[in-house]
């Protein structure tokens, strides 16, 4: 045995322990996904093959349809304004001033903290009597207090404000590398052309950050599809259905109407989805980098 | 090389063992760990319980598993627990009981997904009739508690199917209804509502006196589909017991005006501030914590109420009152009480300690354990020879309400799970404080046409 086919087995070989992991644990049950997505499955009785009844019921179900309109308008607030109050903290994070080092870490820490206790904080402090409503009420602003996640009309958009509270400032450290990572010469080199402000800002920083802008908004858009913690614990999609998620509809199809078929069939769809959404987005992102 | 070669080797033995334990079936994941299921041969349950299973006294040494979910600090359940395991050690004195628990509605679904993976706890707690119907219980038609089932616990639903008993009903409970504070509604000259204008009123006066009529917990769904479920009940069924069956038929619809009259009662109720401002972010102890504090005058809750609430006063420091009770009404005055057993005592039918799991129900079964039970969460009896003595007047007033007009059956014993959840979605939506319109109804009428193949009719 030659030494270059010596060494592509030695490859394989180390490679075949996290393959076959990958393929037990990941492959193997999405291909069975699909299997079952086609079926009225209960997990306690054997699957029943329905055809495509299960994708087609997902136009119907309004659970699955307040999701998708909850998800998207999340994902539009990230790309607006999470992502451009991300990057705004982190133009004025990379201006020296002293207490720089605190503010970075501040900004960071919410998103160290585990979901779960998030949520299970902000639920006390967002309650009718919680201290939020305590402190409007101190402000003399007792006529704006409500039960801000028991309204239809409050208790998506309070989630939506919650998931920004945790995800700007980790979005924000991610574009501070990116600026950090900035020649200084170049802004020279413009500033001796007369370039000053908000030119330097669109003509340099912007474009030579763009290959940070496409990762930050993919965490962002993939992010937003995929919330589900906050919206479990805070509300399970209620009240009626305003607050449900994809994700969340997905999970309560499965496991509160034990619709595993049906469940199986609405996350394949989501899978689909996001992979399309993300791909579009890198696309359109990565046409505007440019390289050094 | 030779050293490559060896590495070569060794990975390849390792991927091959891998392949082998993750490709491996094992059969005995009911049973807990223990020296009797690891060496009973792969035959069914059944056949292995009567060849390896321990006699009763038998010294065997072995790990039982109950799952629950309701078993928590209330001092009857702990009592209840500990008895369990006190009588269960007579008769296997090195057996230890695993208690599986997970509290509130999360331990359906973990149990849903224990049976589908065949790793449910080998006795069960469990509520609704579709463990019974898709065949994860074992069928215990033949234990000596059966012959002591009264009339109401030979025709509960969710313990008995196609002629078979499936589990031990612990004890009729009603579905729900208002339990009221006895001094605020004596301050206020106040008598429990007959009618649901009476109600309103009622609730309106208690408001004016600058007390919550009635504490809401819906941030528990269960809690929504309860006081649903339970208005919904006597407009429906009280002067129609088919009116279920013929939702399933399509004779009636899921938006006939009997149903929209019960959400514009709680449009009603919302838009007149007779729930608590945090109606939908609060869970229900802490609803109950208001009631028993005096903070509000009513609570829809079940027949664990009075034991609850003597505990909250208690743990509190608050002040002690006396609590009543009436049945959800319609317009007319009529009612139609919801009676079954609340929780049922059911065993695996994959469980490798067959023998065992029965003997644990049968000392579930048994007066001194049963009796008890019953008084703490206010159930009724459901064995012949278990009578019990309410510590609460209230109780009473429960059974009162009963012998009027009681039905083991409701609106979602017709109902798929996904038409059930829709329920509880408009009732969350309106106690919100959304105008109710009848195409909110739309979603219940679409869960049932989608999955009616899903409900098993009551029989």
């Amino acid at each position: 045995m030659n030494q270059n086919r010596r060494l592509y087995l030695s490859g394989v070989l180390f490679l075949l322990p996290a393959l076959l992991i990958f393929g037990m644990f990941f492959y193997l049950p999405f291909l069975q996904s699909i299997y079952y997505s086609f079926t009225e499955w209960n997990a306690l009785k054997p699957p029943r093959f329905i055809g495509f009844d299960n994708y087609v019921n997902l136009l119907k179900d309004q659970r699955m349809k307040d999701g998708f309109f909850n998800t998207m308008k999340m994902v539009a607030f990230g790309v607006i304004v999470q992502n451009t109050l991300a990057l705004f903290l982190a133009v004025m994070l990379n201006k020296p001033f002293r207490t720089k080092a605190f503010l970075r870490t501040s900004l960071y820490l919410p998103i160290v903290i585990s979901l779960v206790v998030t949520s299970i904080i902000w639920g006390q402090l967002l309650n009718y009597e919680g201290l939020f409503n305590g402190i409007l009420i101190r402000l003399g602003l007792e006529s704006i207090i409500q039960d801000w996640l028991g309204t239809v009309q409050t208790s998506f958009p309070t989630i939506i404000l919650l998931t920004q509270w945790q995800g700007i400032g980790y979005c924000a450290i991610i574009y501070l590398a990116g600026l950090q990572s900035i020649p200084n010469d170049i802004y020279e080199a413009a500033e001796i052309e007369g370039a000053k402000g908000f030119t330097l800002f669109r003509t340099i920083t912007l474009p030579m950050l763009m290959t940070t802008v496409s990762v930050v908004l993919f965490l962002i858009v993939v992010g937003g599809l995929r919330l589900f913690e906050l919206p479990y614990i805070l509300t399970n999609g209620g009240p009626g259905t305003s607050s449900y998620t994809l994700f969340l509809a997905v999970y309560n199809a499965a496991f509160q109407n034990t619709q595993y078929g049906y469940a199986t069939a609405a996350s394949i769809v989501l899978a689909f989805f996001i992979i399309i959404v993300a791909i579009v987005q890198l696309r359109i992102t990565s046409k505007r980098e440019v390289e050094l | 090389m030779k050293s490559s070669k060896a590495w070569m080797g060794l990975m390849l033995i390792l991927c091959f063992g891998l392949v082998l334990s993750a490709c491996g079936g094992n059969k005995n994941n009911n049973a807990s760990p223990s020296p009797s299921a690891s060496e009973a041969p792969a035959a069914s349950p059944s056949e292995s319980a009567s060849e390896e299973a321990p006699k009763a006294g038998s010294d065997k040494a072995f790990t039982i598993r109950v799952g629950a979910w309701f078993i928590d600090d209330r001092s009857y359940q702990v009592a209840f627990k500990q008895g369990i395991e006190d009588k269960y050690k007579e008769l296997y004195p090195n057996a230890k009981i695993q208690w599986d628990i997970t509290l509130g509605l999360p331990y359906f679904d973990k149990l849903k997904a224990q049976l589908a993976s065949r790793s449910a706890p080998d006795v069960i707690f469990y509520q609704n009739q579709e463990y019974v119907v898709d065949g994860y219980l074992e069928d215990l038609s033949n234990e000596p508690w059966v012959a002591r089932l009264n009339e109401a616990g030979q025709t509960d639903l969710q313990t008995h199917f196609q002629g078979k008993t499936y589990a031990l009903p612990m004890g009729g409970s009603i579905g729900g209804g208002v339990w009221y504070n006895k001094k605020i509604f004596a301050d206020l000259g106040l008598q429990p509502p007959k009618t649901t204008q009476e109600f309103m009123d009622v609730a309106e006066a208690i408001k004016q006196a600058g007390i919550t009529p009635i504490a809401l917990g819906f941030k528990d769904a269960w809690t929504a589909q309860m006081f649903a479920t339970n208005w919904l009940q006597p407009y429906l069924f009280s002067e129609d017991p088919d009116f279920g069956l013929k939702i399933y038929n399509g004779e009636k619809k899921l938006d006939d005006p009997l149903i929209q009259e019960v959400f514009l009662n709680f449009q009603k109720m919302k838009e007149n501030d007779y729930f608590n401002k945090n109606a939908l972010s609060i869970d229900w102890p802490q609803s109950a914590q208001l009631f028993a504090k005096g903070e509000a005058a009513m609570i829809i809750q079940g027949p664990w109420m009075p034991g609850a609430n003597k505990e909250n006063i208690a743990n509190g420091g608050f002040e002690s009152f006396d609590i009543g009770f009436f049945p959800l009404m319609d317009d007319k005055g009529n009612t139609a009480m919801i009676i079954g057993s609340n929780e049922a005592l059911g065993v695996n039918a994959q469980t490798e300690l067959m023998q065992e799991a029965k003997d644990l129900v049968n000392v579930v079964a048994s007066p001194e354990l049963y009796g008890p039970y019953l008084v703490g969460g206010g159930a009724l009896t459901m064995l012949s020879d278990v009578s019990v003595t309410y510590d609460d007047p209230v109780v009473s007033e429960v059974q009162e309400a009963v012998s009027k007009k009681s039905l083991p059956v409701r609106l979602e014993s017709y109902l798929p799970t996904s038409g059930a959840n829709a329920l509880i979605d408009v009732t969350t939506k309106v106690v919100s404080g959304v105008k109710f319109t009848p195409a909110d109804l739309k979603p219940m009428i679409d869960s049932l046409e989608r999955d009616k193949a899903t409900v098993t009719l009551p029989e």
